[in-house]
């Protein structure tokens, strides 16, 4: 039976280092969360503990109403498909995907039909024979999915599932696994350093960094309202353009913008940073008349992606800008190398006071 | 154009020069292991194979090759589940001192063996701090059995222990963590998943401890007192054929010790190339 | 739910108990009986110690030992890289069955491989007759102590070696032929460097092993007093003729040896794994990282 699960301010701290710090997240019934941060974040970390594998050194774990947290992680009931697989070597695949039942003392004949069973969903009933050093990497990977559903565990934890496949079978079995999880209807947490995965998987995402939970929402959120600094570097691509608080305003050189509610207040002439999508650009072609609260400069080249075009823009105060318009908008606006564009930007940007950036790419 | 210059790239070097290189290494090899070997066969057979059959089945030569076979088998015994239980501990567990422990393990490699021999009559002897508790009780640890098999497991203690931690480092803990998240007990990790993972690294260690428990000299020379037909192993009768001017004795027991190891050595080999072919790697 | 906890409780009980006797196993085996070595060389104190270690065969033999074991290492070393680089980058016909010979010593009874080089190099043999016409004589000298242990650590230094140059990446020394090195010079400056922890660890193992020799030595040389008898043969010795404190303290002198070079071994795998795998930090992993890495794979020390 699926279970909600819940984790309330666990921290976990490994020698003077804080791996995880005062994490708060709960995935509801059937749903998919995916924890998206660069390695070392803590990720794997949360799953380690979630399982019962590492115990926390804070913070209360819930299966539904149940603590579980001084339970061993044999008594959990929570299934971990682990990066690497970890399939027995020793055993072959009918005999991986039977371990938790034979440990569960299933009946033979029952053990039998959930495994056939298994095998037909997974489309691996050829190679319930073969050990698994015989297998291709989408097929070891589907092994040990399904070694990790035929307990009919509460809840599905998967590390970096889909890290040590081709880029080609990847995207294939990204949607065979949202179907699966969708079908059985299991409580799911997905650990990735993959946007794109995180994205098209999660019914929500959490981005994490340095052991905290920077943000927890819906894919769409997620990107156009980044919550901090590092979510918005993370996610996607961004513009940091430096400015100053002024009268209600911030201003980037002649960039006007409005100030975020979490920023009012700020004292004039605080210098900020801002981030800006490249989508968030507004291009206008220069004319004489006055564009109130716009940067000018010029469009220095123009890549083609396809339905998109990418233009780096040198603007008049030598600082280079990225931004990105559909291919209707470059020829019917005229957006060609070389022109002088005037720039306003759209309203979704975070704005921060930190003086150390959160990171430093642009476009 | 000029012609193509020959790429040295992954060639060897002018025939001259390589031949100069391994010339001297086949005369080393030549020197050391082939020409003696030889030769020890040739001094076992000098006088025909019935010579040979007869000095191999001296009652007293029986009775060494039985006793050394006996102190091999329980030896072996012991250390291999001693061994993987230690194996297990110091690189699976945490526990205070635990590379004091590790450290200690590796002892028996640096200690001469005469040494080591010497140091349990310094214990268990007729002087030894245990040996006269022992006396109380008429058992006897010096110059009889017991002293020699724990003489050999000292100096066997390490092969499995090392062998085995090797593995299982190597092998990290994920397989045992799929297993403990699929529910199963300790007992269960360790038979159905710890155990096939270190078999290979687990039979290369007790055919190191075989091997060297089957020519251990030093140690036992010590602890066994060397009576005749009642503490000598096979090694100590081929030193006291030689002693007594009894070469073709001394002889014709190596080479069976000779033709021991080469089997060992052979089935070492096929063990080894196993147990490389053996860690599992999932394809990307 | 409780009972099924019980039961995990109860089988990490039995894994703390079985690690106790392992433990209290190795503490009877190895740590009992060195102590006894150590309390008894100090029962006259200090200055009996000394007076012990310094009679004149005590001395000599210690001296021997030395010097033998310091002519092996040094030889092992010398055609250990040698053999092992030609086992690695050349092919030639033979090769493989050299290859097989390499752990042929670890296998064979240390007394056996003394009596093989008497078979060969024994004043009967005809091979012994020849080097005798020369002046020179295998059995029962200083040559002979040597040749057996250049036997028993064959191995050694070979095998310390080859696994780095096989896995050694070849484009390095590429880069220094591109770069104008000759094959000689490409090797001094860029893979010899690199080979240096491995040749230094199986100098040490050889070394290490040639001062604990015993079997080959005692049958190729023999028991002479101030002339062949090395510091393992002298231990035996002196506990034949009854005298335990000459033999304690002799062997207390090469337990400290033996100790000392066990550490200078394990600062030498430290490098090398330290080299081998330095590979940045991935999700905090610590319970891999305390492990202290064991890379030598020391064998058979007889």
């Amino acid at each position: 039976m699926s279970r909600p699960i819940e984790v309330r301010e666990l921290t976990m701290e490994y020698s003077e280092v804080r791996a995880l710090d005062n994490v708060t997240l709960r995935v509801e019934k059937g749903e998919l969360v995916t924890v998206l941060g660069p390695s070392g974040c803590g990720k794997s970390t949360l799953l380690s503990l979630i399982s019962g594998l590492r115990k926390a050194t804070a913070g209360q774990i819930y299966l539904g109403e149940e603590r579980i947290d001084h339970l061993p992680p044999q008594q959990r009931e929570i299934g971990f498909l682990f990066q690497n697989y970890a399939l027995f070597p020793s055993m072959n695949v009918y005999e991986n995907l039977a371990f938790g039942l034979r440990i569960r003392k299933y009946s033979r004949i029952e053990i039998n039909r959930q495994v056939e069973e298994l095998l037909e969903m997974l489309g691996l009933t050829d190679q319930a024979h073969k050990k698994p050093a015989h297998l291709s990497g989408g097929q070891q990977q589907r092994v040990a999915l399904g070694r990790a559903l035929a307990p009919k565990p509460n809840v599905l934890l998967l590390d970096e599932p889909l890290s040590a496949l081709d880029v080609q079978i990847r995207q294939r079995l990204r949607e065979e696994l949202r179907n699966l999880q969708k079908n059985l209807g299991i409580t799911t947490i997905l650990v990735t350093h993959d946007q794109e995965e995180a994205f098209e998987l999660g019914d929500r995402v959490a981005v994490m960094n340095k052991g905290k939970i920077e943000q927890v929402d819906i894919p769409q959120r997620i990107y156009d309202f980044p919550a901090t600094e590092f979510v918005a570097c993370f996610v996607g691509n961004v513009n940091v353009l430096s400015g100053v608080v002024s009268s209600g305003k911030i201003y980037s050189c002649s960039l006007a913008m409005d100030i975020p509610d979490y920023l009012k207040g700020t004292l004039n002439n605080t210098p900020v940073r801002i981030y800006i999508r490249p989508e968030n650009f507004i291009l206008e072609k220069e004319t004489n008349a006055t564009a109130k609260g716009a940067m000018r400069g010029v469009i220095r080249s123009a890549v083609f992606r396809g339905a998109l075009i990418g233009l780096d823009i040198l603007l008049d105060n030598a600082e280079v800008i990225h931004a990105v318009v559909t291919k209707d908008k470059t020829s019917s606006k005229g957006l060609f190398p070389g022109e002088r564009v005037v720039v306003w930007a759209k309203a979704s940007h975070v704005v921060s006071t930190q003086t150390a950036p959160a990171c430093v790419k642009a476009g | 154009m000029s012609p193509p210059r020959k790429p040295f790239v992954g060639q060897e070097p002018p025939k001259l020069t390589k031949v100069l290189m391994i010339l001297p290494v086949v005369l080393y090899f030549t020197m050391l292991i082939l020409l003696p070997l030889g030769g020890m066969f040739w001094g076992a057979f000098e006088r025909g194979w019935s010579a040979f059959i007869q000095e191999v089945l001296k009652p007293e030569a029986l009775n060494a090759l039985k006793l050394t076979i006996l102190i091999t088998v329980i030896v072996t015994l012991i250390n291999s589940v001693l061994g993987v239980i230690l194996a297990i501990f110091l690189v699976r567990h945490s526990f205070p001192g635990k590379s004091l422990i590790n450290g200690i393990i590796d002892l028996p490699f640096a200690v001469s063996p005469v040494i080591a021999g010497f140091m349990l009559i310094v214990l268990y002897g007729p002087q030894g701090i245990f040996g006269l508790f022992l006396g109380k009780f008429d058992l006897k640890v010096v110059f009889a059995l017991p002293g020699m098999i724990i003489a050999t497991l000292f100096v066997t203690l390490p092969f499995v222990v090392r062998e085995v931690s090797l593995v299982l480092q190597e092998q990290g803990t994920e397989l045992e963590d799929a297993a403990k998240t699929l529910g199963a007990g300790e007992w269960t990790i360790f038979w159905k998943v710890t155990l096939p993972g270190i078999s290979w690294g687990l039979l290369y260690g007790i055919t190191l401890t075989v091997a060297r428990a089957l020519g251990e000299f030093g140690a036992v020379l010590v602890v066994s007192g060397n009576i005749i037909n009642s503490t000598q192993t096979a090694t100590l009768h081929i030193y006291q054929a030689y002693v007594d001017y009894n070469y073709l004795g001394a002889y014709a027991i190596s080479a069976v010790l000779g033709i021991i190891s080469i089997i060992i050595l052979v089935g070492l080999e096929m063990v080894k190339k196993k147990k490389e072919g053996n860690v599992f790697e999932p394809s990307h | 739910m409780a009972a099924k906890h019980r039961v995990a409780g109860n089988q990490a009980l039995v894994w703390r108990v079985l690690g106790g006797v392992a433990l209290g196993y190795i503490m009877l085996l190895v740590v009992l009986p060195m102590g006894g070595i150590f309390v008894r060389s100090f029962q006259n104190g200090l200055a009996g110690f000394l007076e012990d270690v310094l009679q004149p065969a005590a001395l000599a033999s210690l001296i021997l030992t030395i010097k033998v074991a310091f002519g092996a290492a040094v030889i092992n070393g010398v055609m250990g890289l040698l053999a092992a680089y030609i086992l690695v980058r050349f092919t030639f016909p033979g090769k493989s069955f050299l290859n097989a010979l390499v752990d042929l010593p670890f296998a064979i009874p240390t007394s056996v491989s003394g009596l093989m080089l008497l078979a060969v190099y024994g004043t009967g043999s005809p091979i012994g007759r020849v080097l005798e016409g020369f002046g020179l004589s295998i059995a029962y000298e200083f040559p002979g102590i040597v040749l057996a242990l250049l036997l028993v650590t064959f191995p050694f230094t070979i095998r310390a070696v080859q696994p780095v140059l096989e896995t050694m990446d070849r484009s390095l020394e590429e880069v220094a032929f591109t770069l104008g090195a000759t094959r000689w010079q490409a090797f001094w400056r860029v893979t010899f460097p690199s080979l240096i922890p491995s040749v230094l660890t199986g100098v040490t193992l050889t070394y290490a092993r040639a001062l604990a020799e015993f079997g080959s030595v005692v049958v190729v040389a023999g028991n002479i007093p101030l002339k062949t008898q090395v510091a393992a043969v002298y231990v035996y010795g002196e506990m034949e003729s009854y005298n335990a404190r000459g033999a304690t303290s002799v062997s207390f002198v090469l337990l400290i040896v033996s100790l000392i070079i066990l550490l200078v071994l394990n600062y030498l795998s430290g490098i090398r794994s330290r080299e081998g795998k330095s590979r940045p930090n991935q999700e905090v992993k610590v319970e891999s990282s305390a492990i202290p890495g064991k890379e030598t794979r020391s064998e058979g020390v007889s």
